[in-house]
């Protein structure tokens, strides 16, 4: 379905969210983080004691904190879609630059949470935990990379109005792709830092 | 690229054709002479890494030698797509320089590997350590280098991101352009088997060897279909101007 | 009532927004070591069922998928529900 331009939310039915290959991405990249979810509980029902052990090492309030950045950059980036979609070309651009600010807050964090550990002599192969926790972070961090391009990407296309209505489904599809990074970390919370 | 832009069908069409015997090739050396399908788990201590290399070492070797021969398959597709893109790009086709360049750069990455694993294989009677040092040398280099990959990449999804309709003319529709783009995020995947002995991160495990592996399959596939989809067109309406809607 | 908070009532993705936060908040408070909620299994339960509601939530507003194809939208919330059993069924051990 094409998408007619700027049309505020409500009067759209039946559309798409973007493009329909952002939504293969989407799942594709969820499925394959849902198999490592899968392997992580798998290994921690047959070593609960160690694994219990090794997550008492990590701080929760960090984990929240980051929590809270990404539900945060998902409100800014879901209310500056909406914006380009309205041809708010201050608004929406400066909505993406917050929710920039908020990836950008939780790289910082999670880098000084890496550090604080290492620093503490916790080390990939300490435990099974671990290696697990870092491989998804890291991985997960990589994704927070390439989302915080694209959203730079966003916050410098919207300032001006959309040349094609083809642009408003690529912002839309962007917009997922961020939603996706914070859909990933809303499992891997408390995946990592919650479960007993 | 000018609207006068002309490259022929005939030799386009036969280096996809080159891409895929060699590739198939490639893939029986692989699979059925060297025997690394699937990958050894990367925690198999030295004796056993030495017994991969001497159990069948002729036809380990013959395995290499194939693969050396044939490891250059992603060449010919990586000009065919960057003439491919070139016809869509105004002005120097920049994307498809670069696509071009890192594609042919990164092919190295498959048939060195197994030139490594040949100088493993060379000599029967070494130290077990030393086989090992070659063996895990040799699938770090297949399964890490990550660097030149998503550079290819980028450009196809830049030019696929660029054209409104899947009218068939151009081989980057935007579902490749998605299709592509997920294949970048799943890359990274790759260099993190350096820290990962055993389990879903290692070498052999789902996100650095399956998962790439089987999108890159899938990916192959399908650009080869657009890329003969969109000569076909440009055959039936005489090569028409190469310049962007 | 002030100003914003009257328009907040119509301000859905916001009022979406502080829910899930109370609900992150509620989870964090409920998980990770000697919880009062309940045995690990218990707890261990609840805040995945809590994460994959909030994944939902977000799919359906901040994503829009609300407005879009039913086809989709089952999709969605098929492949939610089965991952969250997997998951579970792992964390049971039924994959030993």
């Amino acid at each position: 379905m094409r998408d007619p331009g700027p049309i505020a939310v409500e009067t759209r039915r039946n559309h798409i969210p973007g493009e329909a290959g952002v939504w293969v991405l989407i799942f594709g990249e969820m499925t394959v983080f849902a198999a490592i979810f899968a392997s992580f509980l798998h290994y921690h029902h047959f070593d609960v004691a160690g694994f219990t052990a090794a997550q008492a090492e990590l701080t929760k309030a960090i984990g929240l904190a980051n929590t809270l950045l990404l539900l945060t950059s998902s409100l800014l980036v879901a209310k500056a879609v909406h914006a380009t979609r309205l041809g708010e070309i201050t608004r929406a651009p400066r909505l993406f630059a917050l929710a920039l600010a908020c990836a950008l807050g939780f790289i910082a964090l999670k880098s000084f949470e890496y550090y604080e550990l290492f620093a503490r002599g916790v080390a990939v192969d300490s435990h099974m935990f671990f290696g697990f926790y870092f491989g998804l972070t890291a991985l997960h961090l990589g994704h927070v990379v390439i989302g915080s391009i694209l959203l730079a990407l966003l916050a410098r296309v919207t300032r001006n109005p959309l040349a094609k209505p083809m642009h408003y489904a690529l912002v839309e599809s962007a917009g997922c792709f961020w939603h996706m990074v914070d859909l990933l970390w809303i499992v891997i919370f408390p995946l990592l830092y919650l479960v007993e | 690229m000018d609207k006068g832009f002309y490259a022929s069908i005939p030799t386009q069409r036969f280096l996809i054709w080159l891409t895929v015997v060699l590739a198939t090739i490639f893939g029986i050396a692989y699979v059925w002479l060297i025997q690394f399908f699937p990958p050894p788990p990367a925690d198999l201590p030295a004796e056993q890494v030495q017994a991969l290399y001497t159990a069948h070492n002729v036809r380990f070797r013959i395995g290499t030698i194939l693969g050396l021969i044939a490891g250059g398959f992603m060449i010919p597709i990586s000009i065919v797509i960057s003439l491919q893109m070139a016809r869509l790009e105004k002005g120097w086709p920049i994307w498809a320089i670069l696509q071009g360049a890192t594609g042919v750069l990164g092919s190295i990455f498959i048939w060195l590997p197994l030139l490594i694993w040949a100088a493993a294989a060379f000599s029967a009677d070494r130290a077990p350590e030393l086989t090992l040092l070659m063996h895990e040398f040799g699938w770090l280099a297949f399964i890490t280098p990550l660097s030149l990959f998503p550079m290819q990449l980028l450009g196809i999804i830049v030019v696929a991101f660029t054209k409104d309709e899947d009218d068939g003319v151009s081989a980057f529709p935007r579902w490749m352009g998605y299709l592509t783009a997920w294949q970048l995020v799943q890359s990274f995947g790759g260099p993190i088997a350096i820290l990962f002995k055993q389990g879903i991160f290692a070498w052999g495990g789902l996100l650095p060897f399956w998962a790439p592996f089987v999108l890159f399959a899938v990916w192959m596939t399908a650009i080869c279909w657009t890329l003969l989809r969109a000569m076909r067109f440009q055959q039936r309406a005489g090569q028409p101007a190469g310049a962007p809607a | 009532m002030p100003a914003f908070l009257r328009a907040l009532r119509h301000d859905r993705l916001t009022l979406v927004w502080l829910l899930l936060l109370a609900v992150t908040l509620f989870s964090t408070e409920i998980g990770g070591g000697a919880s009062w909620f309940g045995s690990p299994a218990v707890v261990t339960a609840a805040v995945l069922a809590i994460a994959f509601a909030k994944v939902t939530v977000v799919m359906f507003t901040f994503m829009e998928l609300r407005g879009a194809p039913l086809v989709l939208r089952l999709l969605a919330a098929g492949w939610l529900a089965v991952v969250l059993g997997v998951l579970l069924a792992a964390y049971a051990g039924v994959f030993a």
